[in-house]
């Protein structure tokens, strides 16, 4: 289990998903969930970074873990999702600030996600309200952005939660040199 | 100081020998440079007991932010020489007496001398008094506790363990115990000084409450976000730390031959969260909730921190909630200090297994319960169990399996090669160490607030000193150490300018921690207690046992560099001067 946490951790830090810090990631084990530790290093986890923690008792083993983790609990206690990946993808956080839903331009980006929702919430890091909320949107979409924080991706794999944030952050990427292209895209088109 | 609402630049001496007191003010360079409570206690402890050993000084001294409001402002520090180690003794005390004596008008009591006869101090906002406590002598703690609430005062006490001067008493505060108090009950014994009443004027008044509360709202969303405190703290106190510890195998079990078993998660705060109801219960202005309450046996009972479970119930291995909360009661009782009594326990545990003597056998809380209650006739036992491990051990010749790295300072909580830092700060600390004593044990075991590979020596020097000189600092202000899961050290600053107005730098109030810490170490020399890094032959044969070795001498070579020390670990000339000793 640790290499796919290895794996998965050093991609979203490579991609730049993530700063050094940030981002978490689980898997539900049961009534049981395996969450990267609070203030860890994605691109370089450890068997210590992973913490296990109990899906519905209260559990010491929270201290240690991802401040994300009650959303992580909740979205896993209401969604029949088996993975979740939460990173902080610079452009869609960037165009979270300008648009209600994203909905992805580039032809790969409309197949996988033709409509992302854009969710705000009074606080957005570790806040009962994003746990509250997530669950509903989830069982909707399979990944969603909070605004001004980041993305929250299910899937039955990790790898499969990690493949839509990444898709997510193309497809971002694209409607941004798109828009800021935009002005010029009269000029060399036949 | 600019806020005398903070500081009162006064102090009170009471001269226990012609039962007098009388106000003295303090320069105001004295709380620029030591700022209060663990700082205030060094220095005038020093100040009385050099310019006359014979008064014996018993400091007790708050800090600026006690009883300010200020979130975990509740500590007030004790200062005297130990009884046990012969060196400095600093205790930390937390809970509402601190914060009424910092609301009575004075930064410290200094206590001297002895009284002829039983006698007890009573503060108010009218004065001052030594009175005759013959009516109080023989009291247990319920009685006190029962005769403080009649008064509406808080107590600081002694129980009957005190009135006995047994090494392994301790004080009750808040129907609490003093952990770790270096036989400071035996202290307040020999002086016939029985209790402390205090009540304060009012709270202090606080300018700029607007201000305060509009800086403030950062340092409390850190404080109510942080899972250390949501998840751990306030739902099962310290004793939540324990299931992880177990996980890193590194709990003391069986007179420390054993880190870990499962037995031991009978333990853990998730099962006493499941055994019991557990109420939280807040310290003066503290939104953290670490101590509980709990119904046993019908009454309302202290839940045991994580160092009593590991005392009482790991070491000797009574992996049971009913055993292990009637002894830590009994202790509370009768005013012992539960480390010193688990090492006890287990040390007897360990003779009996031995066959050296039939004293009782491990894990069996029923005995050990029985034990607890005979201490207050403990001139019936056949062996000298109420004078401690140590002089168990010396009695058996048992030496190697006494664990005490400074002679009478009982390891507790972690097994010592939990982490290179952790066990280098054994050897380092003034008063022998103990749980959180530096902080580093959060930093290498929990990763708070950055992991770091514990058993690497290699940077653990520097980061230890640095974080001695942090928690030193915090102690100063009067502030709880559980503040520093949540805070680093320019938020513990700013909390200490929002609420007094002064300008200090987060630099300054590290130099301040230092500048203890040095003071500390010297008296220590001067008291002839002095830093010796060879291990005692127990500890030794623990490190063969677990297959673990450190280079403590390198380590110690490194810390001493970091420190400006000299080998035999005193400041150097250049350094004392620099931090103004000398």
């Amino acid at each position: 289990m640790i290499e796919e946490f290895q794996l998965v951790g050093r991609e979203l830090f490579l991609a730049g998903l993530n700063n050094s810090h940030s981002g978490n990631f689980s898997i539900r084990l049961g009534d049981k969930l395996i969450i990267t530790r609070r203030g860890s290093m994605l691109g370089n986890l450890t068997a210590e970074d992973l913490i296990e923690v109990h899906l519905w008792e209260e559990d010491s083993s929270l201290i240690y873990a991802s401040t994300e983790v009650e959303v992580h609990r909740s979205i896993y206690r209401n969604t029949p999702a088996l993975s979740i990946v939460h990173a902080h993808p610079p452009y869609a956080v960037a165009l979270s600030f300008f648009y209600d839903t994203i909905e992805p331009i580039d032809a790969e980006g409309k197949y996988f996600l033709p409509r992302i929702p854009v969710i705000t919430t009074k606080e957005t890091i570790g806040a009962m309200e994003v746990a509250r909320i997530l669950p509903y949107w989830l069982s909707k979409y399979r990944i969603v952005v909070l605004r001004e924080h980041g993305s929250f991706a299910i899937g039955d794999f990790l790898e499969e939660a990690f493949q839509l944030t990444t898709s997510l952050e193309h497809s971002c990427k694209i409607l941004y040199f798109n828009k800021m292209f935009s002005p010029f895209k009269e000029v060399n088109r036949k | 100081m600019n806020n005398s609402n903070n500081w009162h630049l006064k102090i009170l001496e009471i001269d226990l020998t012609n039962c007098i007191s009388k106000e003295v003010i303090l320069p105001d360079e004295i709380y620029s440079l030591y700022i209060g409570a663990r700082g205030l206690g060094v220095y005038l402890f020093c100040k009385y007991y050099f310019a006359n050993p014979q008064w014996y000084p018993l400091v007790i001294s708050v800090g600026p932010l006690t009883g300010s409001g200020a979130p975990g402002g509740v500590c007030f520090t004790l200062t005297t020489k130990s009884t046990l180690t012969g060196g400095i003794n600093t205790v930390a005390g937390r809970g509402n007496w601190g914060v009424e004596l910092a609301w009575s008008g004075y930064d410290a009591l200094v206590i001297t001398g002895k009284a002829k006869e039983p006698v007890y101090i009573d503060i108010t906002c009218k004065g001052v008094e030594v009175k005759s406590a013959f009516h109080l002598w023989g009291k247990t703690t319920s009685e006190i506790l029962d005769y403080s609430n009649k008064e509406n005062k808080q107590a600081l006490f002694i129980s009957t363990a005190g009135e006995n001067r047994l090494p392994l008493a301790t004080l009750v505060s808040g129907g609490d115990l003093l952990i770790q108090g270096g036989g400071i009950g035996r202290v307040w014994g020999e002086k016939y000084l029985k209790a402390i009443f205090v009540r304060g004027e009012a709270p202090r008044k606080l300018s700029k409450l607007e201000e305060i509360k509009k800086e403030l709202v950062g340092i409390y969303t850190l404080l109510n976000k942080n899972p250390v405190n949501t998840r751990g703290l306030g739902v099962f106190g310290d004793v939540g730390f324990l299931q992880w510890f177990a996980l890193k195998k590194v709990l003391p079990i069986k007179n420390f031959s054993l880190s870990f078993t499962p037995d031991a998660l009978f333990l853990s705060g998730e099962a006493l969260y499941k055994e019991f109801t557990l109420y939280p219960h807040s310290c003066y202005a503290c939104p953290i909730n670490c101590q509980h309450h709990l119904y046993f046996q019908g009454r309302k009972v202290v839940a045991p921190s994580y160092t009593v479970v590991s005392a009482l119930g790991l070491n000797p291995c009574i992996f049971s909630w009913h055993y292990l909360i009637a002894i830590y009661e009994e202790c509370i009782e009768q005013g012992i200090d539960p480390v010193s009594w688990g090492a006890t326990l287990s040390l007897a545990m360990r003779i009996s297994e031995l066959g050296l003597a039939r004293i009782l056998f491990w894990g069996k809380g029923e005995s050990a319960l029985e034990l607890t209650k005979k201490l207050k006739e403990y001139k019936h036992f056949s062996y000298p169990l109420h004078l401690g491990s140590k002089e168990l051990a010396r009695h058996f010749n048992l030496f190697e399996e006494l664990f005490q790295i400074r002679p009478g300072v009982d390891l507790v909580g972690l097994q010592p090669w939990a982490g290179a830092g952790y066990f280098l700060s054994l050897f380092t600390s003034p008063y022998g160490g103990g749980w959180l004593s530096s902080f580093i044990e959060a930093i290498e075991l929990m990763g708070i607030p950055k992991r770091v590979s514990r058993f690497s020596p290699a940077t653990r020097a520097g980061i230890l000193s640095l974080w001695e000189n942090f928690s030193t600092a915090v102690d100063a202000l009067g502030l709880c150490r559980y503040l520093q899961f949540s805070l680093n050290l320019e938020q513990i600053n700013k909390l200490l300018n929002v609420f007094t107005g002064e300008k200090f730098q987060p630099a300054q109030l590290l130099l301040v921690g230092e500048r203890i810490w040095n003071l500390e170490t010297v008296v220590n020399y001067y008291l002839q207690v002095k830093i010796k890094v060879s291990e005692p032959v127990s500890i030794k044969n623990l490190f063969t046992h677990f297959n673990i070795s450190y280079p403590i001498e390198e380590m110690w070579m490194a810390y001493c560099k970091f420190r400006g020390w000299q080998e035999e670990g005193l400041g150097s000339r250049k350094k004392l001067l620099e931090l103004g000793l000398l």
